[in-house]
């Protein structure tokens, strides 16, 4: 797809978003008993499914820590949640725990972020984990909770671009249904960087895959109504003059992402009041 | 007289005693199970179809007890070759169990022996020409295996998702490569109505007289024995039992789990054939 | 599992404090970078990094190889890392650890993935043959900042290299020997260079080039790539203390100007070795032992 057919003259994405639009977003809290918490979110065509067990007993011994609750994420994409199946093989599964295996070739096969050899796709996987982690464990009020764990499981049912944001605004959701205390709302969006006929550059608010694949993005996450940036990640090659156009953007989309996920949550509880289970 | 098992062995929380008293009340005549469902019943849960739009077909089941269930459905062209098993791989069916390491081979082997049942007529809809045929993939995520065993959960879901699956049609002579329609419109299914539809597995639990359906783990821990009842169309065609039964089971109850699953079946197919249908 | 000494209560206290008063235990400013020492082997593509005590060896070689199917007209490029028990105690051989696989994605995205190399340049007959160039780079001594100082040898290396020449008559290609004709250097398209800041007392402090202690003591780490031109290539901030998105600003800010400091250095060092080698090459060539042709 040529850049051009990004946007088209008129302003117009290809899904038919303007530049500040975020795609239709949907969430539901509380989709299982299993779990301490659970969430499901579709964000366009990327879909979640989010548990969180805890605080429970650590279940591997480095997991504890005498200060604070450890966090551990474990990030799984469906086979079917790609364009192409994907071919898995023995083994591709694993958690936050260290794995166990020699370095690995790190050719990174197909054109797009979506379409990598399977060792590479790994290795995402494990940095997608560790940020994850990383960031609730700013946000979590960890401290209550010593020598304990909290762990967030992620299946990736369907992916369209956003994954990691939409994996963040998933466990702040299912963070929220399971009690764990926190400080607010960890909010995460994307937001791409068009480059307009006449060089000018234009920020387009929450990318679908076709725009990940062509545009160099952030992805950025923020802690509840603040502009404080918890989680920043860019990975294409982009001039640096434009960060502070698309933070301008992402910090705004984060802000709309958090009105969504607080309406889900105060719809939630005023069920569980209706319904008793309060 | 009450079964003699303790909590350790059975997994579930209940003492002896409370564990007699369930087997007490459901040997009764008429029974009373701890939840009030009638023999059977089903528990309450949540089914939806058609739910990934990057898949041939899907569905997601949210069982009472906190069972969770995704199945993908996914087609890729695939030349023929001599060299493998033949039609049999056609059908690739995979069981992924969250945080287990590996995947279940056995739940998926189950699954998949009864989808290939003859006659079912699904791997004609598979070849297209001469030379190359559909490859099916059928991905089931257990995102948190229900509290009783999984073998319902897991072949209702995979029911809903492969009633719902379609593949393109072929507008490509015999002996060409295949082309396709692009209007899903006029996709075609992969098991269409009035046809043989995909099978089922029930579970029903005998205790004393009474069988039930859906039976809760506290259920299964008290029954005599515990069967899986495979049901494809209007037809069992497998009836299994499975471990952890205190013990046999007599003909004449064979004989009604077999009678009275059909009535049931004729209920789940109905229910789960009007998923979606509202949309 | 062995762990990295955990810096005392006394020594928690002592440097925090001291990062109050915005001063350093070593002295240094909070954006200026620890002395840099670059060296280059007596080989292409061999260069020794050391920033304080950290030290990072890169070294890179060639090979001829058959391209990847579905990249017919690319060579190929990799980078592998390995966190051994030279580095520090706490790292231990054989064995990926989360933090090494984050380091060598870190440095991946940095160099390979931002495109510093020309992969297509190495292409020798397409589908056919082509370059793989490999880079491996050997942590000698941690003291923190493993990620910048891994960065600057790898770019280094790759700049030093000089990769055998090759003709091409029909189907016959010619690897020539370095001595047959003068090896050529590889294209490299820009210069990416890692610069990390740490992140203290809730955002009020932040620093570049932290040592070991330092990282360990931080709330929170963020990672820019950038190179002269201004363009960034990567940043990475996972998680960590939440940071004002002005303050971020001003990092990357900060960051240009020390990616251009440590270019020009970089540079610097790269002629100066040249023209040794020059030298040399002239000494060796004018022995009287040499053949007279």
């Amino acid at each position: 797809m040529s850049r051009y057919e990004i946007l088209s003259p008129e302003g117009l994405r290809t899904d038919g978003r303007r530049w500040n639009e975020i795609r239709r977003f949907s969430a539901k809290m509380a989709t299982t008993t299993a779990a301490d918490g659970s969430s499901y979110v579709e964000h366009g065509n990327t879909k979640v499914i989010c548990s969180v067990n805890g605080p429970i007993e650590p279940r591997a011994a480095n997991a504890r820590s005498s200060e604070r609750a450890t966090i551990t994420v474990d990030v799984c994409f469906a086979a079917f949640s790609g364009t192409d199946r994907k071919k898995r093989g023995k083994g591709d599964k694993y958690s936050t725990r260290p794995i166990k295996s020699p370095n690995l070739p790190t050719y990174q096969g197909g054109g797009g972020a979506l379409l990598m050899g399977r060792a590479q796709s790994k290795r995402r996987v494990l940095e997608m984990q560790s940020a994850l982690s990383r960031t609730f464990a700013s946000t979590l009020l960890t401290a209550l909770h010593p020598r304990s764990e909290v762990h967030i499981s992620l299946h990736i049912l369907s992916q369209d671009g956003s994954i990691l944001a939409t994996c963040v605004n998933a466990a702040t959701l299912a963070l929220v249904d399971a009690g764990v205390p926190m400080t607010d709302y960890v909010t995460a969006c994307t937001v791409a960087s068009y480059t307009n006929p006449d060089e000018s550059d234009e920020p387009l608010l929450d990318m679908n895959s076709a725009e990940e694949m062509d545009l160099p993005g952030i992805t950025l996450a923020t802690v509840g109504r603040s502009d404080r940036i918890s989680l920043l990640q860019l990975e294409t090659k982009v001039r640096l003059e434009r960060l502070e156009g698309m933070l301008a953007v992402g910090l705004d989309g984060c802000g709309k992402i958090r009105q969504l996920l607080d309406e889900v949550v105060r719809e939630h509880g005023n069920e569980m009041a209706r319904m008793g289970t309060l | 007289m009450a079964p003699p098992q303790t909590s350790q062995q059975t997994g579930t929380p209940l003492s002896p005693a409370e564990l007699s008293y369930l087997h007490t009340s459901l040997t009764l005549t008429p029974p009373i199970r701890p939840d009030s469902r009638t023999p059977t019943q089903f528990r309450p849960l949540i089914a939806e179809s058609d739910i990934l739009p990057s898949t041939n077909g899907s569905a997601r089941m949210i069982w009472g007890d906190g069972g969770e269930c995704v199945v993908g459905v996914k087609a890729e062209v695939e030349k023929n070759s001599a060299s493998t098993g033949g039609a049999r791989d056609w059908i690739e069916i995979s069981v992924e169990v969250s945080g287990q390491r590996d995947d279940d081979a056995f739940l998926g082997m189950t699954v998949a022996e009864s989808l290939l049942v003859p006659g079912s007529g699904v791997l004609e809809r598979l070849v297209l020409g001469e030379r190359f045929h559909w490859k099916v993939f059928v991905d089931i995520l257990l995102l948190t295996p229900p509290l009783s065993h999984p073998a319902t959960l897991l072949t209702l879901t995979t029911y809903l998702a492969l009633r719902n699956t379609f593949l393109p049609r072929l507008v490509s002579e015999v002996a060409e490569d295949p082309v396709f329609d692009d209007d899903w419109d006029n996709a075609l299914a992969l098991y269409p109505i009035g046809r043989i539809p995909p099978p089922i597995t029930l579970l029903v639990v005998s205790v004393g007289e009474n069988i039930f359906f859906d039976p809760t783990r506290e259920e299964l821990a008290v029954g005599d024995v515990a069967l899986a009842v495979s049901i494809c169309g209007k037809k069992v065609v497998g009836v299994r039992t499975l471990e952890g039964g205190s013990g046999g089971v007599g003909r004449e109850v064979i004989k009604r789990v077999i009678k009275e699953s059909h009535e049931v079946a004729e209920e789940v197919f109905g229910s789960l054939n009007s998923v979606g249908e509202g949309d | 599992m062995p762990r990295e000494l955990d810096p005392t209560a006394n020594e928690k206290s002592f440097i925090l404090d001291a990062l109050n008063q915005k001063l350093r235990i070593d002295g240094r400013d909070l954006d200026s970078f620890r002395e840099l020492e670059l060296n280059f082997g007596d080989d292409y593509g061999l260069a020794d990094v050391r920033l304080g005590k950290t030290r990072v060896l890169a070294r890179v070689s060639a090979e001829v190889v058959k391209p990847f199917a579905d990249r017919p007209f690319e060579g190929i490029f990799t980078i592998t890392t390995e966190l051994g028990p030279m580095a520090s105690p706490a790292f231990e051989p054989g064995r990926q650890t989360e933090q090494e696989v984050l380091l060598s994605r870190l440095i991946e995205k940095a160099i390979r993935r931002s495109n510093a190399l020309d992969t297509e340049s190495l292409c020798i007959v397409a589908g056919q043959k082509c370059w793989q160039i490999r880079a491996d780079v050997h942590f000698l001594s941690h003291d923190g900042a493993l990620v910048d100082a891994s960065c600057i040898a790898v770019v280094a290396a790759l700049q030093h290299f000089r990769r055998p020449d090759v003709s091409i008559e029909g189907e016959k290609v010619t690897i020539h020997t370095m001595t047959e004709r003068v090896p050529v250097p590889l294209s490299i398209l820009h210069v990416p260079i890692c610069v990390t800041f740490s992140f203290y007392l809730d955002g009020e402090v932040c620093l570049i080039d932290a040592t070991l202690q330092e990282e360990q003591l931080r709330q929170g780490d963020m990672t820019i790539t950038l190179n002269k031109f201004g363009e960034l290539c990567q940043i990475s901030k996972a998680g960590g203390l939440a940071i004002n998105a002005l303050n971020l600003l001003r990092c990357a800010k900060v960051a240009l100007v020390k990616v251009g400091e440590i270019t020009a250095t970089v540079q610097r060092r790269l002629e100066e070795d040249a023209a040794v080698r020059v030298r040399r090459d002239n000494l060796l060539e004018s022995k009287a032992d040499n053949e007279r042709a």
